[in-house]
C-alpha cells in the first residue's frame, strides 16, 4: 500500500437527495494509477453509493468521461501524477442534464447522433449482408481521421456553443457526418446534407476548436465541421450560378 | 422524482479558463477592426469635404490618444490574422487531386502572401510619397 495519498473532491448530486455538493475522499497515490482507479478506490473501499460510468479502462469505449479539475478528460487516461498534489476536483460532463452524481443523461447526445445517419448508406442495400464496397488507401485517408470518434462526449463538455444552443448538433455527430460524406463508399450525402445545413448544424459551429483540444483521439472535429462549412459554401454558390445543374 | 441537473456553460463561459478567454478575444478583435474601417470610411468623406474639415479630421486621426487606438487595433488585427493563418489547415479538405496537404504548406502560403501583399503596399505608398 502506498503512504502517499491525494484527495479527491468528488462531485455529489443525488436528485431525491438535495443540491448537489463535493465529497473529498482520501485515495492512495500510485504513479501509475489514472483519475478512474481512484474513484474506483473510492466505490470499492470508501463509499459504495458513488456512481459513474466506466468500461474498457483503455480509452476505447469512451464511457468514463468526466471533468478533471475542470478540464473534459477520459478518467481512464488522466494520470494522478499530472494533477499532484491535489486536490483533484472530479465532476460529470459539464453541458449534460446530471443523472446521480458522475452519471450523465447522454440521450439529447444519442439522438443527434441518430439525426445524421452515421453509418454507410446504400442507393443500391438490397439486405445483402455479404456485398463488399472496395475502396484505395487515398480514398481510406480522406475520412480516416474523423473516423476515429469514440463517442465520449468530451467535445460536447468542451463546446461553449451546446451550453447555450440545445439543438445544436454538436462536434461529434457533425464530424461522424463529415466522415460518412468524404467515404467513398456512401450514397447518403444528400439525406445528412439537409440535417447539417439548417441553422443548428455546422453554421451554429463558431469554431472556438475547443473540441479539436479536449479529444482523445485526435479527430478534430472543428477541422471537420469547418470543411463542411467550405464545401456547403461551395455547393450553395455552385446551385445560385447554374440553377440548371442537377442537385447531387 | 428524478430531476437531471442541468450544469451547462452559459453565456459567462469565457471566464472559465484561459484558453476560452483567448477565443473570446480573438472574436472580440472585430470590434477594434470595425472601428478602423468606421474612422477610414469617415476620412474618405471628409476627403470630398473642404480641405480644413479634411485636415482637422487628419489632425484628429493624429491625436497621441488615436495613435494608441490605432497601434491597439493593428495589434489584434495581426493577432486575429495570426491565429487565423494557424487553424486554416484543419478548416481545408486535407487532400487535393489525392494527394496529402501538409499543414506547414497551407500556413507558409498564407504567411508568404501576407508579406507580398505588405510589401507591395509598403513600395506602393512609397512610390506615391516619393512623387
Amino acid at each position: 500500500m502506498s503512504d502517499t495519498t491525494v484527495q479527491l473532491e468528488v462531485f455529489r448530486y443525488r436528485p431525491d437527495n438535495g443540491g448537489p455538493t463535493y465529497q473529498s475522499y482520501e485515495v492512495p497515490y500510485h504513479d501509475d494509477w489514472v483519475v478512474l482507479d481512484a474513484l474506483n478506490y473510492v466505490k470499492n473501499y470508501i463509499d459504495g453509493s458513488l456512481s459513474f460510468r466506466w468500461s474498457c479502462r483503455m480509452g476505447v469505449c469512451g464511457s468514463c468521461g468526466m471533468q478533471v479539475n475542470g478540464e473534459p478528460s477520459l478518467t481512464c487516461a488522466a494520470f494522478l501524477r499530472d494533477h499532484m498534489p491535489g486536490p483533484i476536483r472530479v465532476e460529470p460532463l459539464v453541458n449534460f442534464p446530471v443523472e446521480r452524481d458522475l452519471v450523465v443523461d447522454i440521450n439529447g447526445f444519442m439522438e443527434k447522433l441518430d439525426h445524421v445517419k452515421p453509418y454507410l448508406v446504400r442507393e443500391d442495400d438490397d439486405g445483402d449482408l455479404s456485398a463488399e464496397y472496395v475502396q484505395t488507401p487515398t480514398q481510406l485517408d480522406r475520412y480516416k481521421q474523423f473516423s476515429m470518434c469514440i463517442n465520449c462526449m468530451l467535445c460536447y463538455a468542451a463546446c461553449p456553443v451546446i451550453g447555450r444552443v440545445d439543438d445544436f448538433i454538436g462536434p461529434a455527430a457533425l464530424a461522424l457526418a463529415q466522415r460518412y460524406n468524404l467515404d467513398s463508399r456512401d450514397q447518403g450525402k444528400q439525406m445528412r446534407q439537409d440535417v447539417i445545413f439548417q441553422n443548428e448544424g455546422i453554421w451554429e459551429c463558431t469554431f472556438v476548436g475547443e473540441c479539436s483540444e479536449v479529444c482523445p483521439k485526435h479527430v478534430d472535429p472543428a477541422g471537420a465541421i469547418q470543411q463542411a462549412k467550405l464545401e456547403g459554401a461551395f455547393d450553395y454558390y455552385k446551385r445560385l450560378l447554374t440553377p440548371w445543374a442537377r442537385r447531387s | 422524482m428524478n430531476r437531471p441537473l442541468d450544469r451547462r456553460l452559459g453565456w459567462t463561459w469565457w471566464t472559465r479558463n484561459g484558453s476560452y478567454f483567448r477565443i473570446f478575444l480573438r472574436e472580440a478583435t472585430s470590434a477594434f477592426i470595425l472601428a478602423e474601417v468606421v474612422l477610414f470610411m469617415l476620412l474618405i468623406h471628409k476627403a470630398g469635404q473642404d480641405a480644413e474639415t479634411y485636415l482637422a479630421y487628419r489632425d484628429f486621426l493624429w491625436h497621441p490618444l488615436m495613435v494608441v487606438f490605432h497601434l491597439v487595433a493593428f495589434a489584434f488585427a495581426l493577432w486575429h490574422t495570426i491565429s487565423f493563418f494557424l487553424i486554416a489547415p484543419s478548416a481545408l479538405p486535407s487532400q487535393v487531386a489525392g494527394r496529402r496537404i501538409p499543414a506547414a504548406f497551407i500556413m507558409g502560403q498564407q504567411f508568404a502572401g501576407l508579406a507580398a501583399v505588405t510589401l507591395l503596399l509598403f513600395l506602393w505608398v512609397a512610390w506615391v510619397g516619393a512623387t
